[in-house]
């Protein structure tokens, strides 16, 4: 108890030594949390995007159908895959899909169109289709509805009602059929690669035409808990995993977003790495000044019997404290710093990456492990830090010491 | 003279202290030089690929043709144009280009395409195309032997219609003058990957191209690439005055999604840059002040010889610009190596990201004057400007009280 009254003593001693020290420690962990709140931020903007907008928390499809969305590749037995979802209790929704190529005709243009079959009852718990309907309505499952982007609508140069013709080859014979529909709502999602291809109609009506028969090509699924769709062993997944179909994750079915996480999570280690050797480098100087002070004094304490390993053990009681202090003050900063940009923004204009669309603010994101994990770290390689001119000082000899002060 | 002499006589006196200082702010060098470099880096990697890839420099087209491409929107003054472009000094090369949405054939296969009409031998002036042929040869302008014109098709064609070099496509289209356009060509070669923005494209060969789809001598796009690519948009502009009843578009106005991208993500970047020059200018701070607030005693000393005040602001200032600067100069060697490996190799990701339509690869680095000599101006004049107030504290000092402190 004496050491750490002693400690906290010298560490007061040099208060604007101490403050300046505890300054540059408690910045290291707002920056952190900040830089890491950013990270946060993005990729929960980012899978919120990819996973809330269309292409659903999962996918069940025939294996192979990812490659190229050949129309073939349908997914075997439909019926039981479906009553496996709908019997799963982590499920939230599912969509069933057919998605296949073709083009889109007005009367003035024509457009190459990935055009999607879509239940649109069901679709409603799995995708955004319907909130990004800017004018008309969303399908209700009359046979002629059709769903276009803006900018397909634009070029295109069809207002609702208009009638758009979409051409395909169907899937059982390879035919080429035509069928006419009638615009019945414009969709603005955002990601211009979307809105200028994506093409909705009615599921039962795409089937028909495509000479489909009940067949199915994706089907979306969103689950309870988000988290699962992570995990690549639930057991969901496997059960519809067979030879034929595969049922994956968002992290499987979008590489590049998973890819985008971990360069953050590298980018916030390489700061976090460059902020801790700074932050040590400014520990030891500070923690050197103030032995130099008092080379007399631990000369004066090694004479009359304090053992070195006492002298470590008040260094680094030094250094705890320091730390200590730095994080409280570093993390009330950072709370209130990171509160303030989750709530206001970072302004940023407007951006699309991997297909999804982040506009205006980017906002960071707290989360408790910054609050828990940060300071911990910060204080142990405080303590590292210190080790150094604490065994520096534990070696004084008392003769030498005594001298030089004289 | 004699200032200098202390000053540095200083910097050896306390060596440890000199390091530990100078360590802090060569890292903090180090940092903001990397931050920098990577933040400036990455962007101008990218445009360079894909203005070679695909876009050119500048794009020079009838009307909107660019925001709503029409078949019948084409240049049809094409000598005033090439005779426009073959004098402009600033234009490196240019090529013509016909487009138009297609249904491609293969068998009983079909797939929605696109119908690239380019000039054989002009396009590998502008863009990587012949270089991205990965299976068979680059085609001819003229037909072969049994009248057959040659189309190269992009790896997604290649794949759906499971098409090899030798094939026969059959592509059908509308052709400008609103006639149904359809007829054989030969598959020569397969072009780019499956990730390519081409992989469903169809090129053939111009004349073909503007027979096919009875456009006469007329061209939808003329691409160029320029000698500086930084003017690129003022050369836009001049040729605009020149070219006035065509439109000529920068890369800038093409890719707008991308660019608009760029400038958002590099927003959110300025923001941990931020943070970066924060944390460098506190570790300056914190060295700066210890190492000159821990020196009273010796400043003290001198003014009790005689030393006037401003000598001991000069010599104070001295001494930290001359620690700054080796320190800087030290961070500069070990630095270059790590930057002009991330501009010439560059951190590999392991998928690619997709930014606004154009994908990522590689984090690459900016090796350039700048990138070096702000950071190190910055830590410069940190450093100087801090040591000022506390130099002239303690030159005001009485000799008595300096040296009665510590």
């Amino acid at each position: 108890m004496l050491t750490l009254r002693l400690a906290f003593r010298n560490l007061f001693r040099n208060t604007r030594r101490t403050l300046l020290t505890a300054l540059l420690i408690s910045s290291s962990l707002v920056v952190l949390i900040l830089v890491d709140g950013l990270m946060l931020g993005m990729t929960k903007v980012m899978v919120g995007g990819i996973t809330q907008t269309l292409e659903g928390e999962a996918q069940v499809v025939r294996k192979g159908f990812r490659n190229n969305f050949e129309v073939e590749y349908t997914i075997d037995d439909p019926t039981n895959v479906i009553s496996q979802i709908k019997e799963s209790d982590v499920v939230e929704g599912f969509g069933p899909r057919v998605i296949i190529g073709g083009m889109i005709a007005s009367s003035y243009n024509t457009s190459g169109a990935l055009v999607y079959g879509v239940d649109a009852t069901k679709e409603l718990k799995v995708s955004r289709i319907s909130e990004a309907i800017i004018e008309g309505e969303y399908l209700s499952g009359k046979p002629r509805e059709i769903l276009i982007g803006k900018p397909a609508a634009d070029l295109l140069e069809v207002e609702l009602g208009d009638r758009l013709i979409i051409t395909a080859a169907t899937v059982d014979t390879n035919e080429i059929t035509q069928e006419l529909f009638r615009l019945s709502g414009i969709f603005e999602f955002g990601p211009e690669e979307m809105d200028k291809n994506l093409v909705f109609i009615n599921l039962d009506k795409a089937q028909s035409v495509l000479g489909m028969k009940g067949n199915l090509h994706q089907i979306a699924v969103r689950f309870i808990d988000p988290e699962d769709a992570k995990n690549a062993e639930l057991p969901l997944f496997k059960q519809l995993t067979n030879e034929e179909n595969e049922a994956l994750g968002w992290l499987d079915l979008q590489p590049s977003i998973g890819a985008m996480i971990e360069m953050s999570s590298y980018s916030t280690a390489i700061i976090g790495t460059i902020l801790f050797l700074l932050t040590s480098l400014g520990v030891i100087n500070s923690m050197f000044m103030s032995i130099y002070e008092r080379i007399y004094e631990f000369g004066v304490a090694k004479a009359i019997g304090t053992t070195p390993w006492q002298i470590i053990q008040l260094v680094l009681f030094e250094a705890l404290l320091l730390a200590l202090i730095s994080c409280a003050a570093g993390l009330t900063i950072g709370y209130l710093l990171g509160d303030y940009f989750s709530t206001n923004g970072i302004p940023m204009g407007k951006m699309e990456v991997s297909g999804v669309l982040l506009d205006g603010n980017l906002y960071t994101e707290l989360a408790l492990y910054q609050f828990v994990n940060f300071p911990a770290y910060v204080t142990l390689l405080t303590l590292v830090a210190a080790i150094y001119p604490a065994t520096f000082a534990s070696r004084i000899v008392p003769t030498e010491a005594l001298q030089r002060a004289l | 003279m004699l200032t200098f002499q202390i000053a540095f006589r200083n910097i050896l006196r306390q060596k440890r202290r000199s390091l530990l200082t100078g360590l802090s702010m060569t890292g903090g060098y180090m940092l903001f030089v990397l931050g920098y470099s990577i933040l400036e880096g990455s962007y101008g990697n990218a445009i360079d690929i894909f203005t070679l890839d695909n876009s050119g420099h500048i794009q020079i087209h009838q009307d909107d043709y660019l925001d709503r491409p029409k078949i019948y929107k084409t240049i049809q003054n094409r000598d005033q144009v090439e005779v426009a472009l073959t004098d402009d000094s600033d234009v490196k090369s240019f090529t013509p280009r016909v487009f138009s949405p297609a249904l491609a054939y293969a068998g009983d296969r079909t797939a929605p395409s696109r119908l690239i009409g380019v000039d054989p031998d002009l396009e590998p002036t502008v863009s990587r195309l012949l270089q991205k042929v990965s299976k068979g040869t680059y085609f001819s302008s003229l037909p072969n032997t049994d009248g057959y014109y040659e189309a190269m098709i992009g790896r997604g064609l290649h794949i759906t219609l499971k098409l090899e070099v030798g094939d026969e496509i059959v592509l059908i289209s509308s052709g400008g003058d609103g006639s149904i356009a359809n007829d054989i060509f030969v598959v020569s070669a397969i072009i780019g990957n499956k990730t390519s923005f081409d992989r469903m494209a169809v090129y053939l060969p111009l004349a073909a191209a503007q027979e096919f789809l009875s456009l006469g001598n007329d061209v939808h796009e003329y691409v160029l690439l320029v000698n500086n690519k930084d003017d690129n948009e003022k050369i836009a502009n001049e040729l605009s005055a020149q070219l006035p009843e065509l439109t000529v578009s920068p890369w800038q106005k093409v890719e707008a999604t991308f660019y608009r991208t760029m400038q958002a993500d590099r927003q959110g970047n300025y923001f941990t840059m931020g943070l970066i020059i924060f944390i460098v200018f506190i570790g300056v701070l914190n060295t700066v002040l210890m190492s000159v607030l821990e020196r009273t005693r010796e400043f003290g000393v001198l003014r009790a010889i005689g030393s006037r005040p401003m000598q001991l602001v000069r010599m104070i200032s001295l001494e930290t610009f001359v620690m700054a600067f080796i320190s800087v100069l030290v961070g500069f060697l070990l630095i270059l190596p790590i930057i002009y490996w991330s501009a010439e190799v560059g951190f590999l990701l392991p998928e690619p990201i997709d930014m606004g339509g154009i994908k990522f690869q590689h984090l690459k680095g900016e090796m350039s004057a700048r990138v070096f000599w702000i950071p190190m101006a910055f830590i410069l004049a940190t450093a100087v400007l801090i040591s000022i107030p506390p130099g002239l504290r303690a030159a005001r000092i009485l000799p008595k009280e300096a040296m009665g402190s510590h």
